[in-house]
């Protein structure tokens, strides 16, 4: 008997067409076909049913009707192998053999009282090993041109059993997510080669993955929650893919401003967000710069000339860390803006000798709207030096590629609040930051391209095939 | 069903104001009363002073002017109907006698009792039955002058100027007018017709962007004003803006009841427009005097130059006392 | 004092509201919202100042066709927020009580105790009315608030025109309504109806605040008062000189009479009523002319004004009589005068607080601290008449006596008093205070109520309270000293027999004997006689033994030739006395087996 299984479950991996299996049994005879999928999965089909009684009851003998049914139904190719399972004995048993003999001299007859391939075939074919190896599709740059190209990383290799994992590492570039393909075979990359397609909601950054194989035809990620199947055409997924990467990483400089006008809890949370993202970049070539800004006097017999505080300019993670330390909380004066545009001339001031190719990313975090300009309705004096925060905006844009993100204590009250403006890459409340969004979103990562598909860099060691 | 037994009371119940305070709550009565000492300070014919002619006015009027001038804000919400007696004393004249024409002596410095009544806004609106209803209604009925003070601001917010001014007018009216004394129908009272907070950048644009504001030549700080025979017009653009539209009656309401000569109209600011000492000049772009500070309520940013706050006074003042007035000159 | 309810009110704003002032939450019931924002603003003390607050206020009102009168207390505070116009403003919590809620004696309260309240109230639950329970008028707190600008204040509002105090901004809050509330205290309760009292007042509002604290004071009309000034003012009028001077009178406790003596004066009154006033005034000249009558002379007066319904009068009296002090030597001239003539108030006087402030007075001054049980049954004789009945308004104030009487005296008082009183002092006594009481007073009386309450306590349902009793009688040696030195010799064996029956609640058996005689030394004869008319059968050979051995004890004999021929004589004593006994014992043994036994039959046969 076990031997009897263990002969199936050989020929469920090495039959290349199909492979035929018959039940003859006391009440009549099946047959069974096996065929794997596009993907190499072996699925089972009951082809043909019959009791004894039904198949001489147009008058026929057993033989010649169980030769007719096995002329329409079993393969005539030798090279797709036949076996019949038998599990009793008589005249009609007798003659259904000698008659798959005839249409098939290979089959191999089993004796095996008792077994039923209806349960037999579903549970061999789940614990079967892989006939194909299966791949985790990820994208990354041609050496010679740089173009994007589409690759597999080995999950699973041929033979491999229901229940073998495997790890591999990817570096998520789209801060919505990233498509896990399972692609069964190399090759040219068709829809129908594709064993499965799911979104996962990881965060930008590098992640190390474990799937496991489930059976055939699935492999899971245990270790990602919020797995959803994808149902888009492979075509559409592909064609997001840039032909290539953005240009080799540049010098990139974070700008944070601070507003340091408020209670010291409000102040701790806004300078909280801003070491939180410095300690996030990792490019090699980094500034950060950091600058506390507060609220303007009014009532003073001469306006109010005060300046931002450059605590850093252009310096390291670490001195920027050590920048942030030294900004203090400072007594509000006014309360419903602050000195925002003085802030923005001082940086583009400071901004002007900066070399040209610089990635320059401004983060503002603070509660308090800029003056304006010029006085208006809503009772906000304009800026004592008269800067137009909305005019330095633009020009820093346009001089500097600048990226300008927020977050702001509370969401803004109008939808024409000059936070959405300043937010325009980010924007984001001191208690719902993501901070990790955000930086994608500046610019500040590499792969700044996001990339619907796992992305590994090009010296990354390959488990799979192109 | 409610009784209040008479409060303890005195003789200072019987003294009636010359002049009333008439306005909704939060329309600058007691602000305007703040300014008015500061006003006559700033007056271009120097030494007019205004003092209080009892300890409890003198207090008060010191109150008032430290809170705008020290603690730089708005008086609060008055409560409780307040009384002010103030005096104005003007610089005394050069006289020269006919008899003697070489030498001057100082005449008798010209001086003007002012009875000034504050209250809460609402007080208007409430039942004849409330015992100080009773007494502001008394004092209305006695008082010579009125000062009304129409705050835009408010009629675009809230828009209840004309419910209580049509209510109060009606009452007076009734207690006035029954009888035979004033046989023409009209209440006998001059009436000063002050628009309110012009500082306010709602009222000062519009002034500016109808074309309500010119600039005197002579003014060297520019201050873009309402001209006096524009006030009315002024007066009715703004109330067109109200949240209300009855509010627009408020002109008709004044007219048909009192007489035309009796009233005037001012524009008026307790505190006037700031001005940038740096740029010495009035500045279209930044004007604002009255700004939020960081505990949520106002502040006044700049100098206090109240406008047109004496000059309803002064006005009232000449029509009232003719005779009192006749020694100063009140056009400065 | 209890519980009192409350209507409340808050006039205040919404922070960004527009509005004006207005009531923004309110009890349900009694008072309407509009109602409540009337009196609300119509007894506002002028534009809020921020350096007034917090401020308290009281305020007055009546409500309904039959003008109920009501009493009101608020505090304003200022909020963080804003209104609409970016203005700061303020809140004012108010709570109001009925008059006839606090007018009666046991009720009636200080504006510190509602105040205190009402801080303790919570506002923002629904709109029930507050159940407070306001702290009691405490006469000592408030005489110790009483300074020479409270008296003159108080003397001044009898002239009907309003007080303002000035020159005390340095005071604070607790201080100013310390003083509004002695200023109240030196006046006739009944007065506080119209008595609109404010910690400040911006003299500048026409306000309605009848005694306040200002910056300065109002124009006309009111009193300037100057905190702490001696100078009389301007024009004092002469009845308003003669109220203070009186008033200085009265120090420490004199004082704190007074000020109780005050609050029973709760007829209301109206300030603004010139005949009420003038009342007012001549209150306490009654007792201005010096030097002041004898003792004798007031204690007739007093029983003259008794006699004749003179209530007032009497008040007046009183508050003289207490200001007497008395040597100890002359309280009996003074008990052998009310003896000769006893004080019978008539019956419309029955109830009045003012006869029993009298009698409280003369208590104090006819018995010394503490009482005893004979001074007790010495009032009873002084006081009660050949009856030995005390009118009710003098039972009502021996409650005052109380405090200063020993436990036996404090026992006779309550039961004076009735028997609920008396169980509420017995039920703070344990068994062994009360034993000694009886032991210590040598009173009849009070020895009764011992051994009635022992009597009660000693329920044969509860073995520990048994236990408990009989114990503590043993230690307190049956109440030997008690009963013995009070009671003729047939009383004795009475109560002695009570004793030993609430002690043991059973016929005394031979161990119980033994355990009464163990501890005793000599106990007296009526003593054994009681033990022998409580003993159950078989005990007689115990008893004897017992007898004889405790007087061996005593003549020191034991262990001598005569202790011997004792021991032998008792024990020929008890035993059998000749041949033929038991021979008839046992045919009894065996009848009364047989009885038994059918008996035994007959019960189960009828089961």
């Amino acid at each position: 008997m076990h031997h009897f299984r263990g002969d199936l479950a050989d020929l469920i991996v090495s039959f290349r067409e199909r492979l035929a299996v018959v039940e003859i049994d006391a009440a009549g005879i099946r047959i069974y076909e096996v065929r794997a999928d596009e993907v190499g999965t072996p699925y089972h089909l009951r082809r043909a049913a019959a009791k004894w009684s039904t198949l001489t009851a147009s008058g026929d003998e057993v033989f010649d009707a169980v030769l007719r049914i096995a002329g329409d139904l079993i393969s005539a190719d030798e090279d797709d192998p036949v076996m019949v399972v038998r599990s009793a004995d008589g005249h009609e048993q007798e003659a259904a053999l000698r008659a798959l003999r005839q249409w098939r001299p290979s089959t191999q007859v089993v004796e095996a009282p008792g077994v039923k391939l209806g349960e037999l075939l579903p549970e061999l074919i789940a614990g079967a090993p892989l006939r194909h190896a299966y791949d985790l599709i990820v994208a990354r740059e041609r050496a010679d041109d740089g173009r994007l190209e589409l690759v597999g990383r080995r999950l699973f290799g041929p033979g491999a059993k229901p229940g073998d994992d495997a790890q591999v590492t990817i570096t998520c570039t789209d801060a919505g997510g990233v498509l896990l393909a399972v692609s069964a075979w190399q090759g040219l990359l068709q829809p129908s080669d594709l064993v499965s397609v799911d979104h996962a909601p990881l965060p930008p950054g590098p992640h190390r993955l474990r799937a496991v194989l489930e059976r055939p035809g699935v492999v899971r990620f245990p270790e990602i929650h919020g797995l959803q199947p994808d149902t888009r055409p492979w075509t559409d997924v592909v064609a997001t893919l840039p032909a290539l990467l953005p240009p080799a990483p540049r010098p990139t400089h974070l700008v944070c401003a601070i507003e340091t006008a408020g209670t010291p809890k409000e102040f701790e949370d806004r300078c909280h967000w801003a070491g939180y993202v410095i300690d996030l970049l990792t490019e090699p070539e980094l500034q950060v710069s950091v600058v506390g800004y507060g609220t303007h006097v009014f009532g003073t017999r001469h306006a109010d000339r005060t300046r931002p505080t450059v605590a850093v300019w252009s310096g390291s993670t670490a001195q920027a860390r050590a920048a942030l330390e030294s900004l203090r909380p400072t007594a509000p004066t006014y309360p419903k803006a602050a000195q925002l545009e003085d802030l923005l001339a001082e940086v583009r001031d400071m901004l002007l000798p900066q070399p040209g190719g610089t990635r320059t990313a401004l983060l503002t975090i603070g509660a308090r709207p800029p003056h304006p300009p010029r006085g208006g309705l809503d009772r906000v004096p304009p800026c004592p030096a008269r800067h137009d925060w909305l005019a330095l905006l633009r020009d820093l844009e346009q001089r500097h590629d600048l990226r300008s993100a927020a977050i702001c204590d509370s969401p803004p009250v109008s939808p024409s609040s000059p936070w959405h403006r300043l937010g325009s890459a980010a924007l984001f409340q001191v208690d719902a930051v993501n901070a990790e969004e955000l930086v994608v979103r500046l610019g500040l990562v590499a792969s700044s391209a996001a990339l619907s598909l796992p992305f590994v860099s090009q010296n990354e060691d390959i488990g799979g095939r192109h | 069903m409610v009784d209040i037994d008479s409060a303890p009371g005195g003789p200072e119940r019987d003294r009636e104001p010359d002049i009333a305070m008439w306005g909704a709550s939060g329309s600058g009565k007691t602000a305007f009363l703040a300014a008015l000492s500061i006003a006559l300070n700033k007056a271009r014919d120097a030494g007019w002073r205004l003092i209080g002619e009892n300890p409890v006015s003198r207090t008060e009027l010191a109150k008032l002017r430290d809170t705008l001038l020290q603690a730089r804000t708005f008086p609060a919400p008055t409560e409780a109907l307040t009384h002010y007696s103030w005096l104005i004393i003007g610089p005394a004249a050069q006289r020269r006698r006919w008899w003697w024409p070489w030498a001057t002596r100082v005449a008798k410095a010209p001086k003007f009792k002012l009875e000034f009544l504050d209250l809460r806004g609402d007080l208007y609106a409430e039942s004849e039955s409330n015992i100080d209803k009773k007494a502001l209604v008394d004092s209305l009925v006695k008082s010579r002058g009125l000062i009304y003070m129409f705050d835009p601001d408010r009629e675009a917010r809230v828009g209840d100027a004309f419910k209580h001014l049509d209510a109060a007018l009606h009452e007076v009216a009734g207690r006035m007018l029954v009888g035979d004394e004033f046989e023409d129908g009209k209440l006998p009272h001059y009436i000063a017709v002050c628009i309110t907070k012009y500082d306010d950048p709602k009222v000062l644009r519009i002034a500016m962007e109808e074309g309500f504001s010119e600039r005197d030549p002579g003014d060297e700080l520019r201050i873009p004003r309402v001209p006096e025979d524009r006030v009315p017009d002024f007066f009715r653009l703004l109330c067109r803006e109200a949240h209300d539209h009855n509010a627009e009656m408020i002109l008709d309401l004044i007219e048909a009841f009192f007489h035309h000569d009796r009233i005037k109209y001012f524009v008026t600011s307790s505190v006037g427009l700031f001005i940038d000492e740096d740029l010495g000049r009035f500045d279209p772009d930044d004007f604002l005097n009255v700004i939020d500070n960081a505990n949520g309520g106002l502040t006044i940013r700049g100098a206090v130059r109240p406008m047109n706050v004496m000059e309803p006074v002064v006005w009232l003042g000449r029509m009232i006392r003719p005779g009192a007035m006749r020694s100063g000159r009140w056009d400065g | 004092m209890g519980w009192l309810t409350a209507h409340w009110a808050i006039l205040g704003k919404t922070p960004e509201s527009l509005d004006d002032y207005g009531v923004i939450g309110c009890s349900s019931g009694a008072i309407t919202s509009a109602e409540f924002g009337m009196w609300l603003k119509a007894f506002t003390s002028g534009t809020m100042e921020p350096k007034a607050l917090p401020r308290v206020a009281t305020s007055y009102f009546a409500v309904g066709p039959d003008k109920e009168p009501w009493l009101g207390l608020s505090l304003q505070t200022e909020p963080e927020s804003q209104d609409g116009f970016q203005r700061p403003y303020a809140m004012t919590y108010y709570a109001c009580v009925r008059w006839a809620d606090i007018a009666s004696e046991s009720t009636r309260l200080s504006y510190r105790a509602l105040y205190e309240a009402l801080t303790k109230a919570d506002f923002s639950g629904g709109d029930a009315p507050f159940l407070l329970s306001p702290s009691a008028y405490d006469e000592r707190h408030l005489a110790g608030a009483v300074n020479g600008t409270a008296r003159r204040a108080a003397a001044l509002l009898l002239t009907g025109r309003p007080v303002c105090v000035v020159r005390a901004g340095h005071l604070p809050l607790d201080r100013r309504l310390d003083f509004l509330d002695a200023v109240a205290a030196l006046l006739p309760y009944g007065f506080r109806p119209t008595l609109a009292a404010s910690t400040w007042t911006n003299s500048a509002s026409r306000h309605r605040i009848r005694l306040s604290f200002a910056e300065v004071p109002p124009t006309h009309g009111a009193w300037e008062l100057p905190w702490e000034d001696d100078g009389p003012p301007a024009a004092y009028p002469p009845q308003a000189l003669a109220y203070e001077k009186e008033l200085e009178r009265y120090q420490g406790t004199d004082l704190q009479e007074l000020m109780r003596w005050l609050t029973t004066l709760a007829q209301p009154r109206d300030f603004d009523d010139a005949s009420h006033r003038a009342a007012a005034s001549r209150l306490l000249s009654a007792s201005a002319q010096l030097p002041g009558p004898s003792v004798e002379q007031l204690l007739h007066q007093c029983r003259e004004s008794i006699a004749n319904g003179e209530e007032d009068r009497l008040g007046v009296l009183t508050t003289q009589l207490a200001r007497k002090r008395v040597p100890d030597k002359d309280r009996k001239t003074y008990r052998g005068l009310i003896r000769a003539n006893p004080i019978r108030p008539p019956q419309r006087l029955a109830d009045s607080v003012v006869v029993r402030t009298f009698f409280e007075t003369l208590l104090r001054l006819l018995y010394t601290s503490p009482m005893h049980a004979a001074d007790v049954e010495e009032m009873l004789v002084d006081l009660g008449g050949r009856r030995r009945a005390l009118p009710p308004a003098l039972i009502a104030a021996t409650s005052g006596l109380l405090p200063r009487s020993s436990p036996s005296g404090r026992l006779l008082i309550a039961s004076l008093q009735g028997p609920e009183r008396l169980l509420t002092i017995l039920d703070g006594m344990t068994e062994d205070e009360l034993f000694h009481v009886a032991v210590q007073s040598h009173n009849r009386k009070v020895l009764d109520i011992v051994i009635s309450e022992a009597d009660r306590r000693a329920l044969p349902t509860d073995p520990r309270a048994m236990e408990a009793v009989k114990y503590a009688l043993m230690r307190h040696r049956y109440l030997i000293e008690a009963i013995s030195s009070g009671c003729a010799a047939e009383e004795s064996v009475l109560y002695y027999q009570n004793v030993l029956r609430v002690s043991h609640r059973r016929r005394l058996t031979s161990a119980d004997i033994e355990e009464v005689l163990a501890d005793l030394d000599r106990p007296p004869q009526t003593f054994l006689l009681a033990i022998v008319a409580e003993s159950a059968p078989g005990t007689a050979s115990t008893l004897l033994y017992a007898l004889a051995g405790g007087a061996v004890r005593e003549f020191g004999l034991t262990g001598t030739s005569v202790a011997g021929g004792i021991k032998a004589g008792l024990d020929r004593m008890t035993a059998p006395e000749d041949e033929d006994r038991p021979r008839r014992l046992k045919l009894l043994i065996g009848t009364s087996i047989v009885i038994v036994v059918a008996a035994v039959v007959a019960l189960w046969l009828w089961l």
